[in-house]
């Protein structure tokens, strides 16, 4: 009991900071689209655009948007409505990802053979945050190696909106 | 006809698809926040966002992640627990420590309110330094209709506001103040002798 308490306490302390700290109720769940497939892409993408307050954008593509997804979906629709955007696609350009958090944007992230993509809402040496919108109540933790491994066999697919993140919360 | 087809298709093409995937990623996650927060019908909060494209703060607008949220707004929820009132005008670090913040009363001289606050926990260079040079703002787009211009993406951390000037008024009552024990000492030893 005791070296588990401790094992506990040693992964809590290791644990990132979430600085994409959506709302629960501003975190988009999976919805079935017209075609009976899920929107995995298109949910991650609205609560990242939630997240950048661009409401308008994230409700947007809620309503127009729907059903699986790749890179050229996604830039064809924003190419068409005008979204300011940054991306990166089987380079396994783990710096994209650290930005995304540096700078407080999080991004989506192929991942599950990219069969799925979700928020990566934090990362530091040893772990990753996951908003998975199959489950949006809670962010899900997975040590960085294994993350990294899943991420670079989905194509190292990962996408986020550049505008202007939310404030922190008050520390 | 061919022209008029030619700068139709021009106007079409700055309006639709007018932002883009950008490649050089900005390095802004020293930026500061600026949160106004409000009812967007509320003509107290529409003056604070208005001041913020005027003059000192508009300067500072530019060099901070500017973020006016109104109560309809979906992230509202995020702020909504510890706002004490609305509107709010808060200004945080990059860490979320907040450096100021007004509900409700909010201060006429809001940038030297700021930069006291700033200052006060010596957050600012003295020395002023050169202001940035920041790029236009991307024209707004017809769909989504509602979401406000995007500022600018650059580089930038901490943002340069100018001290305040020395406050005038307390120097002069410190000075009248001297003057007057000044007096009182003198009357004081002519009385003696």
């Amino acid at each position: 009991m005791k070296y588990f308490l401790a094992a506990l306490i040693v992964a809590a302390a290791t644990l990132p900071a979430v600085v994409v700290d959506v709302p629960v109720p501003m975190r988009q769940s999976n919805w079935v689209g017209s075609q009976g497939k899920g929107s995995c892409v298109w949910a991650s993408l609205v609560t990242l655009f939630r997240w950048q307050n661009r409401p308008a954008t994230a409700e947007w593509i809620h309503t127009h948007c729907g059903d699986g997804a790749g890179p050229r979906d996604v830039e064809a629709v924003f190419d068409r409505i005008g979204v300011r955007y940054a991306e990166t696609f089987d380079d396994h350009d783990v710096n994209f990802l650290e930005w995304s958090i540096r700078t407080h944007r999080g991004c989506a992230v192929g991942v599950d053979d990219c069969s799925h993509m979700v928020c990566l809402v934090a990362l530091n040496e040893s772990y990753a945050g996951i908003l998975d919108n199959n489950s949006v109540g809670k962010i899900i933790w997975i040590p960085r190696d294994e993350f990294l491994a899943d991420w670079f066999k989905s194509n190292s697919w990962a996408v986020t909106p550049v505008y202007t993140p939310i404030a922190p919360s008050p520390e | 006809m061919r022209y008029i087809l030619f700068v139709l298709l021009l106007l079409c093409s700055t309006c639709y698809g007018a932002e883009e995937r950008i490649l050089k990623l900005p390095e802004d996650g020293d930026k500061w926040y600026i949160s106004v927060v409000g009812d967007a019908k509320d003509a107290q909060y529409q003056s604070i966002v208005q001041r913020f494209q005027e003059g000192k703060l508009s300067e500072l607008r530019k060099q901070v992640h500017f973020l006016s949220v109104t109560t309809d707004n979906p992230m509202y929820a995020h702020y909504e627990p510890t706002l004490k009132g609305v509107p709010t005008v808060r200004v945080q670090d990059a860490e979320g420590h907040v450096i100021f913040e007004a509900s409700r009363q909010i201060p006429d001289d809001l940038y030297n309110a700021i930069a006291n606050a700033a200052e006060r926990r010596h957050l600012f260079p003295i020395r002023p330094r050169p202001h940035p040079q920041p790029t236009p703002h991307p024209q707004p787009n017809p769909l989504p209709p509602a979401d406000p211009a995007p500022a600018p993406v650059d580089d930038g951390g901490t943002p340069n506001i100018e001290p305040s000037a020395p406050d005038w008024g307390v120097g002069l009552g410190v000075c009248f103040l001297l003057a007057g024990i000044a007096v009182g000492v003198l009357s004081a030893r002519r009385n003696k002798s």
